[in-house]
């Protein structure tokens, strides 16, 4: 009898326990405070690129179930210096992850360092950043860039002409990456004679005219940066006559220039894309998934021809007004 | 025991009622759960389905007043353009800068001639010649229409005005204006910022992840919320699935996830809006819905384990009490009686053992009753039979004693015999005065020892208030024939004596037999009164049967006896008087 009594209390017991275990609330592990935050550290907030990605990456801190917290460097006048300390800033806030738009030539060593000793992965959009530290580098193939771009000069040409290709500045390594594949595609049309190779030193129209005048006749020009792009569309609507001009992405004044004519092609990276794809990667890192060092996003050249194509229009106007 | 151990193998009652009760809880608890937990996952899932159709509906309801707004505006403009004393006055400038001002989200307005030439517009002059605007699909619908149908454009950049570029949905209908007095058809056009739709869209929650996209009679798409990810070739949609639908729900497995889809078309665009919920966020409740119901159910099942148990032990006791109590019975112990307790049906079994027993015990008592009656009958029968040798031999010492002439000594014999006769009868009767049995015992005495001529003496005592009391009739006798023939006969004293004393001690009668005689081992003395019929000293046994059949266990012969010394017999009796024969 005794046993039976034991039995019966036991299986009451266990009766109760299983109760308690149906019944009792469930905490969830992802409540919006213990949610990870991924910084995103901006070169800049103006222009359209840096909404892009703002847009692309806020979209994935929603399916990841992630908090974005978007900021810039402070210091315009030292950016480099500035995105170093908001690096600090932004470890210092226990942030998990850091997207970050790095600013050209700067020395971000240290932060980087300090992100390593905190296990935050640094993940870089668009620009490269040659240090060590950087879990994975997002942005445009710049030979892919490069080619695309001379192989749309070589389009609008359609024949024998001679050109000047705008190579960017001296520690732009994207520009020159992107220089080297399109010398290689123009280079190899028998037909094209390069008349120089020239970095613009003003960045203003007035020096793209004093270029041009240097030369008898120029039937078109490469662009190898978004700012030579623009400085050389604005000469260009200077001009009486039409030289083709093939360059990158003018921001949001690119529908003005392709309509006006004062810029023929231009190769259009995918910000969105690329905010987009650093906060998924920087989730996977923390969850401890491998993720590449490298991811090339998709370049397109974009013309007077498909700028409104539905498949071009988001690229091309990525801003509802 | 065989047929008790091959019982003990079978099943036991407990056993059976809890294995029953637990698999009737079991099945209970299983059928009650399972069919609870399909309804109320059916009642959740149509619950949810019903909820995000809800929201979709709710969306496509306020994206169709958006529109219905829009409809009312192109009218508007309409009317102010048709009602125009002249198409480029500036007084529908005014009216159409009005208009634009109180609808924010319009980008442009303005008026074509049938070649595409503008009459009048709130966005400036064109980028575009006549003749590329006329060849734009807003244009060349409502141009060709016989009625005034708007029609409504996919969303795209517009880039007819210089310098704009803004997204937007193009409302186009055929208009009637008036111009430098002609009458004549043209085309109106309204441009709406696409972000007032974006912006209706995004406000629909569908879970956390969930979405609405919109899609044109092509299933293009119109919007999604990943568009630029779809274009870029980083994210997919499943049109395949809305392709076949105008209204209505279907479910798809894509990218890993079950989601459910609600479509509905929106008024007059005729656009369709997809609501996309995941199933796993709707229905986020339904691990809990399964994890408290296998809770109760296990928990049932320990419970109902638990209370089959307690029952089943409950429920068998008093038939394991009746078992034990059986089982006693079984090894003759009679004297026992349940107490009656329990459920109805046990203490009916109870008291229909109890009575049974009671019978059975009543008439074991009746039959050892009868059994011991007809033995005392038997032995009191037996008892007064004269043995035939005494008869025989005392005829003969006074057929010798006559012959002899010792015609005296013969009178004598005679006397004693015809009164041991006497007593020996008693009229029938069993139980006699002490007197008389003394009387009988003297008489038995004195032929013996005319027989054996004086060979013993003997004395009688008597209490005088034992005189009167009563004794079963011939118990001294016996016991002083046994001491005369083993103690006295075949032992050759000088002087034997038999010493017969009555009298009281406390309540009892005693009768005391004594002989100097050869006296016997106590094995002999054992053996007496437990002897088996036939062999020596049946008369003592007899005697010691009768008074322990009528008298009791307590009332008897005890016998002392000392080899070569004598032996002391002691005939205990209840004392009996005459009234209480």
């Amino acid at each position: 009898m005794k046993k039976r009594i034991w039995f019966s209390v036991f299986c009451v017991l266990l009766a109760v326990f299983f109760l308690w275990w149906g019944i009792r609330p469930v905490v969830s592990t992802t409540t919006e405070e213990e949610a990870d935050t991924v910084a995103l550290l901006l070169d800049t907030d103006i222009g359209t690129t840096a909404l892009q990605i703002k847009q692309g990456a806020k979209l994935a801190a929603k399916e990841q179930k992630m908090e974005l917290l978007t900021t810039t460097a402070d210091d315009a006048g030292s950016a480099a210096h500035g995105q170093a300390e908001t690096m600090m800033e932004l470890l210092a806030k226990n942030v998990a992850a850091i997207l970050l738009v790095p600013v050209e030539g700067e020395d971000l060593s240290q932060a980087l360092d300090a992100a390593a000793r905190q296990k935050v992965p640094v993940l870089t959009l668009g620009e490269t950043l040659d240090a060590d530290g950087v879990a994975c580098a997002i942005g445009s193939d710049n030979e892919e860039v490069g080619a695309l771009a001379a192989r749309a000069l070589l389009e609008k040409l359609a024949g024998p002409g001679s050109v000047i290709l705008i190579t960017g500045g001296q520690d732009d390594a994207a520009a020159a990456a992107r220089l080297k594949s399109a010398e290689t595609v123009l280079e190899a049309d028998e037909d094209l004679t390069i008349l120089c190779r020239t970095p613009l030193w003003t960045d203003t129209p007035e020096e793209v005219l004093t270029l041009l005048a240097g030369y008898q006749h120029v039937d078109g020009i490469l662009c190898l940066t978004d700012d030579d792009t623009e400085t050389v569309a604005k000469a260009m609507g200077r001009l009486e006559r039409h030289i083709c001009l093939v360059g990158m992405d003018c921001g949001q004044n690119r529908a003005t220039y392709m309509e006006n004519r004062q810029v023929d092609a231009m190769v259009l990276g995918m910000p969105y894309a690329m905010g987009y794809l650093g906060v998924q990667f920087a989730a996977g890192a923390l969850a401890g998934d491998e993720v590449p060092e490298r991811f090339d996003t998709e370049s397109r050249v974009i013309d007077l021809n498909n700028m409104y194509l539905p498949e071009n229009q988001k690229l091309a106007f990525p801003i509802l007004q | 025991m065989p047929a008790r151990k091959k019982k003990s193998r079978g099943r036991s009652l407990q056993m059976v009622t809890t294995s029953f009760f637990m698999g009737g809880m079991v099945l209970l608890l299983l059928f009650v759960s399972v069919s609870l937990v399909t309804r109320l996952n059916n009642l959740l899932e149509d619950n949810a389905m019903e909820r995000t159709r809800q929201t979709v509906d709710q969306g496509n309801a306020s994206l169709g007043v958006y529109v219905n707004e829009m409809l009312d505006t192109i009218d508007f403009f309409g009317s102010l353009v048709s009602s125009a004393q002249d198409v480029s006055s500036e007084a529908l400038s005014q009216s159409m800068a009005f208009l634009q001002s109180s609808r924010k989200d319009v980008a442009a307005m303005a008026v074509f001639s049938p070649e595409g030439e503008l009459l009048a517009s709130t966005a400036g002059g064109l980028s575009k010649s006549a003749g590329e605007v006329a060849a734009f699909g807003w244009f060349l619908k409502p141009i060709h229409a016989t009625t005034a149908t708007v029609y409504f454009s996919s969303p795209y950049v517009q880039n007819i005005f210089a310098g704009q570029y803004a997204w937007i949905i193009t409302l186009s209908r055929r208009v009637e204006y008036q111009l430098d007095g002609r009458r004549e058809t043209g085309v109106l056009m309204a441009d709406f910022n696409f972000s007032s739709i974006t912006s209706l869209c995004e406000n629909i929650s569908l879970g956390t992840s969930g979405y609405v996209y919109l899609v044109d009679t092509e299933t293009q798409l119109v919007y999604h919320p990943q568009q630029q990810l779809i274009y870029a070739g980083l994210k997919e949609e499943n049109l395949n699935a809305v392709k076949k639908q105008v209204f209505g729900h279907c479910r798809d497995y894509f990218d890993g996830r079950d989601r459910l889809l609600i479509i509905t078309t929106v008024d007059y665009t005729r656009w369709r809006m997809v609501g996309v919920a995941y199933l796993d966020e709707i229905l986020s409740i339904q691990p809990e819905l399964i994890r408290v119901s296998l809770s109760v159910l296990l928990a049932g099942v320990l419970l109902s384990m638990a209370v089959a148990t307690m029952s089943g032990a409950f429920v068998s006791k008093p038939i394991r009490r009746l078992e034990q109590i059986m089982a006693k019975v079984e090894t003759g112990n009679l004297d026992i009686s349940i107490e009656e307790q329990g459920f109805a049906e046990i203490r009916s079994l109870t008291h229909t053992f109890n009575h049974m027993l009671s019978r059975i015990r009543r008439l074991m008592e009746q039959i050892v009753h009868e059994q011991e009656t007809k033995r005392l009958h038997e032995l009191n029968v037996l008892q007064a039979q004269i043995n035939p040798h005494f008869l025989y031999n005392t005829l003969d010492s006074i057929v010798w004693m006559e012959e002899r002439g010792r015609r005296k000594e013969a009178i004598v014999m005679v006397t004693a015999l015809a009164r041991l006769f006497r007593i020996s009868i008693s009229k029938g009767r069993n139980m006699i005065a002490v007197r008389e049995e003394l009387e009988h015992v003297r008489n038995y005495l004195i032929i013996q020892k005319m027989r054996f001529t004086n060979k013993f003496d003997f004395v009688i005592d008597a209490q005088p208030e034992t005189l009167d009391l009563r004794t079963i009739k011939l118990i001294v006798q016996p016991i002083v024939e046994n001491a005369i023939q083993h103690g006295l006969e075949e032992y050759t004293v000088d002087e034997g004596l038999v010493e017969i004393n009555a009298y009281l001690e406390g309540e009892d009668l005693i009768f005391r037999v004594r002989d100097n005689g050869a006296g016997m081992p106590p094995e002999q003395v054992e053996s007496i009164l437990t002897a088996p019929a036939g062999k020596s000293g049946i008369g003592v046994k007899n005697v010691h049967e009768r008074i322990q059949l009528t008298f009791g266990k307590r009332y008897g012969l005890t016998i002392h006896s000392v080899l070569d010394e004598g032996t002391d017999v002691i005939i205990r009796l209840p004392m009996l008087r005459e009234a209480s024969e």
